[in-house]
């Protein structure tokens, strides 16, 4: 978690993200991106296991919406939006340590679930 | 399309401060039912179930629980225990000595023991936090504008400030990042992996299960109330 308490989130450049809402699809991409191997997930929240590793890692995720088009609103959360059911494909390698991962191609991959869509919250809600 | 909602004058009073914000968390999961489920998910596993279980969670690819499953659990049980949202207190980061900390947590021993199974299993399901961003460091300038969503899930007693999306029962919010307008996908896939040592050569293949990838592309409005257009992964 960030200090200023972003979850797993970075900030990446305008082209590591192509989307056409239109046409249902987007395509995510990483390349090389840095880094810190916790090992666990316990480790990655809490800190308290071994000192996190050095790594990379690279990917693509691919998006191609499947569903129709579904109207969420949660008042709670101030969030609203409308999104598809999607179909999500990804392949990625990484380097962490003296391993190299590298999985299976893109289209081997399988959807658990997925969503495509636009939103506002917050202040836009 | 949204309807535009884009309020261009900064500062305005539209819009809520978001430590002004409840923060809105969700209990830990009961941890019976994932671990059961996870057992029999590592059973349809062949890849899986052939690791042992130290070699099952040796898998250091940001977003991987190799074969433990609990993935499947929850996509079955929901990424929470059904129970109600409860509105609480902010955890704003704490300032010491011109510098920021991080939240900091305060669980009891008991607490921690009993949303421990529940936080590893959306732990999988958000995508293991085996690789972290570098977060400020990588994230560049700028990334000490940007709000997180004030709803959280609990892992391990943390707040975490993240919802499963689509796979949550109630609507929720996909978006990591709040004060957000714009494209949003989210995506838990799964797979297989190689995993090559260096040193060895051995090579082992390994599945993933539900990583967890989003990205999130529009304008925000930043701490500085500024509008500004923006553009995110959460890896």
């Amino acid at each position: 978690m960030a200090q200023n308490g972003l979850f797993w989130t970075t900030v990446v450049s305008d082209d590591a993200v192509d989307v056409d809402l239109a046409a249902g699809t987007a395509t995510l991409r990483g390349d090389g991106m840095k880094m810190k191997d916790y090992h666990d997930f316990e480790n990655a929240i809490l800190g308290n296991g071994d000192p996190p590793k050095q790594s990379s890692v690279s990917f693509t995720v691919r998006w191609r919406a499947t569903g129709p088009v579904a109207v969420l609103d949660n008042e709670v959360q101030r969030f609203r939006g409308r999104f598809r059911d999607a179909e999500a494909k990804m392949e990625w390698s990484a380097t962490s340590g003296q391993f190299d991962y590298r999985s299976a191609p893109l289209e081997d991959s399988r959807t658990e679930a997925a969503q495509l869509g636009e939103e506002s919250n917050g202040f836009f809600y | 399309m949204l309807s535009p909602r884009i309020d261009f004058v900064t500062g305005s009073a539209r819009g809520s401060e978001i430590h002004r914000l409840p923060v809105v968390p969700r209990p830990p999961l009961s941890p019976a039912l994932p671990v059961r489920l996870a057992l029999e998910r590592a059973d349809a596993f062949d890849a899986g179930a052939r690791l042992s279980p130290r070699e099952l969670t040796a898998v250091r690819v940001r977003g991987i629980i190799a074969g433990t499953g609990e993935g499947w659990a929850m996509r079955r049980e929901g990424w929470t225990s059904g129970e109600r949202l409860i509105a609480t207190r902010s955890v704003p980061p704490r300032v010491h000595g011109g510098h920021t900390h991080p939240p900091s947590p305060m669980w009891s021993r008991r607490s921690f023991l009993e949303g421990a199974v529940g936080a590893a299993a959306l732990g999988a399901v958000v995508g293991s936090g085996l690789l972290r961003p570098l977060s400020a460091a990588a994230a560049g300038p700028g990334i000490g504008q940007v709000e997180p969503i004030p709803t959280v899930s609990d892992f391990f007693g943390v707040p975490s400030h993240v919802t499963g999306g689509p796979l949550e029962r109630e609507v929720a919010d996909p978006s990591s990042v709040y004060n957000f307008q714009g494209a949003t996908g989210i995506a838990f896939v799964s797979g297989f992996c190689e995993r090559r040592d260096r040193r060895s050569g051995e090579t082992q293949t390994l599945p993933y299960l539900f990583n967890d990838m989003r990205f999130m592309k529009g304008v925000i409005r930043s701490r500085d109330r500024h509008i500004r257009p923006a553009t995110f992964a959460f890896v």
